[in-house]
């Protein structure tokens, strides 16, 4: 299983801000990640946003890359500023 | 360096003071929850933090302006969750043998903070929700520190 974290305003896409679900063996790479996580829920055209990048375990990563089996993923959007 | 809790920036700036030594100058900043903007009311301020991202990304801040104007000491107490108007938002404490360092080192961390900290940050305001994003001025004011070479976080 694996913890998502959506936050700022792509929280507002997927109506929660933390789910915990399994990737499922077909999501290889961050492209397949983007396509499946967009259907699951309703709104593909928000996660093709290249402007919101994916943290994996903690870590930005640079696009395209393996998912592999984390403990946690996280959508950024660009940051607000304090 | 995160809270949840209100700030007293008074008791937070008492206690930098009796802690440092050796300081010829101690600049403090507050930052408060307006209590309107663009013309609506705001009811209420949401922020959101990754950790451990946003600590790193302040950590590497702080560190380099302790490196660049070689301070004594630095404080950033910064707010998460819900707040309301008028609450305070962010304290900042930098410490120096001399003014300018302890001014100008300020303003960097709340440049900083303002645009490449890791924050999301909402308005619940009178006519809706909006996401805030940086100002340009934010960015210019950013800009200005580019001699810093912030490669850590670019």
């Amino acid at each position: 299983m694996t913890t998502f974290q959506f936050f700022g305003r792509v929280g507002d896409l997927t109506g929660v801000t933390t789910e915990i679900i399994p990737v499922p063996n077909e999501v290889v790479g961050t492209q397949e990640l983007r396509l499946w996580i967009g259907e699951h829920y309703k709104n593909a055209e928000g996660f093709q946003d290249e402007t919101v990048r994916i943290a994996i375990d903690g870590e930005l990563v640079v696009e395209p890359c393996q998912v592999g089996s984390p403990k946690e993923i996280a959508f950024l959007p660009p940051v607000g500023g304090g | 360096m995160l809270t949840k809790q209100p700030i007293n920036s008074s008791a937070l700036l008492a206690e930098f003071n009796s802690n440092v030594k050796n300081a010829g100058a101690i600049v403090s900043f507050s930052g408060v929850v307006r209590e309107y903007s663009i013309d609506q009311d705001v009811i209420n301020l949401y922020l959101q933090a990754y950790s451990p991202l946003t600590e790193d990304g302040i950590r590497t801040a702080v560190r380099t302006a302790i490196d660049h104007w070689s301070l004594i000491d630095v404080k950033v107490m910064h707010r998460i969750g819900s707040m309301s108007p008028r609450e305070e938002i962010v304290f900042i404490a930098t410490a120096a043998e001399h003014r300018r360092a302890a001014f100008q080192s300020a303003d960097f961390l709340m440049d900083f903070l303002k645009t490449r900290a890791i924050f999301w940050k909402k308005e619940i305001r009178s006519d809706g929700e909006v996401w805030i994003e940086p100002r340009s001025q934010d960015f210019e004011d950013f800009a200005r520190w580019s001699e810093l070479k912030l490669r850590d976080y670019q």
